[in-house]
């Protein structure tokens, strides 16, 4: 017998219970049940919404934490270039003095040389590491701040260790070739690991030959 | 909404480490406004809205290559004022 017509004719199908009770208590649990449903997944939804802004919170925390390094290393590397400014005025100074000695020369060289490799270079990477901090999830950020920061200051810091290596120095007034040691500038090739990889085939032979140049590579050699 | 006032809260939070100092209402409303116009991760929005807002960065990148270009320049006079012949006596 169909359902409706049992319905209809007011048969019981269990005990005393009327068949449309039966039904509507069925559709109310049914009802009940879609109802759990929908707030279960309401109440989910809020969850989530929460724990994303949750952790859209923490990110921008983290950001917030990342900028102010910057802007402190940033800060370090500018008073570490002003210092190595100052020193080559003095060594400068001390050349254009008629009464200058060769040990008043080492000194004054050996300041500035001081100044750029144990200071300004270090402050430099430190600041090229919180950068890449920044910048080392989107490729295409990374690859400006490669091409417009840290190739050409790694090229005008060859350039300053080049001008004391000169002949005049190190020949005329027999003065050492200053020196980098590895550990000072090799972690720069550091900052090429999360470039794409045609990027990193473009950049990687200029720092390296930066690098190369810095660890003692003499003027004409 | 308590999700937006958390980001909110934390907007102003981390802006104000940055800036190291307390942001008018104005500065947090133009904060606010710059985050939300952004496309991207929360950390990119973050730090570009900071960029736009207060132009720190921008700020101290352009001092940073004023002292290098500085140094520059007076390593090359170095190298002419070496480069000359010695003085005769």
């Amino acid at each position: 017998m169909n359902i409706i017509q049992s319905i209809a004719d007011g048969e019981s199908s269990a005990g005393d219970t009327s068949p449309l009770d039966y039904y509507l208590s069925h559709w109310l649990s049914a009802v009940l049940l879609a109802v759990g449903f929908a707030l279960g997944w309401f109440v989910t939804a809020l969850r989530t919404r929460a724990e994303i802004s949750k952790m859209r919170a923490e990110s921008i925390t983290e950001e917030g934490k990342t900028l102010k390094e910057i802007q402190h290393h940033r800060r370090l590397y500018i008073e570490a270039t002003r210092e190595c400014a100052v020193c080559v005025n003095r060594l400068m100074d001390v050349l254009r003095s008629d009464a200058a000695s060769d040990a008043d020369v080492r000194t004054a060289r050996d300041a500035f040389c001081s100044a750029v490799g144990d200071s300004a270079i270090p402050r430099f990477h430190e600041l090229v590491e919180w950068e890449y901090l920044d910048k080392k999830s989107s490729s295409e950020e990374l690859k400006i701040f490669v091409e417009s920061h840290v190739a050409p200051e790694l090229a005008r810091f060859d350039r300053w260790i080049q001008a004391v290596n000169r002949d005049e120095f190190v020949v005329r007034r027999n003065l050492a070739p200053y020196k980098l040691s590895i550990g000072t500038v090799q972690p720069f090739l550091s900052v090429l690991s999360g470039l794409a990889p045609n990027d990193r085939a473009t950049f990687e032979p200029g720092i390296s030959q930066s690098i190369a140049s810095l660890r003692g590579a003499r003027v004409g050699e | 909404m308590a999700s937006d006032w958390e980001i909110d809260r934390a907007l102003q939070a981390a802006a104000e480490a940055v800036v190291g100092r307390r942001l008018s209402t104005t500065e947090l409303d133009r904060l606010k406004q710059s985050f939300r116009s952004k496309v991207g991760g929360t950390r990119f929005r973050f730090s570009r809205a900071i960029d736009e807002t207060f132009g720190i960065s921008e700020g101290t990148q352009q001092q940073k290559t004023a002292a290098s270009d500085n140094l520059d320049r007076l390593v090359t006079d170095l190298v002419n004022l070496v480069a000359q012949p010695p003085k005769k006596p």
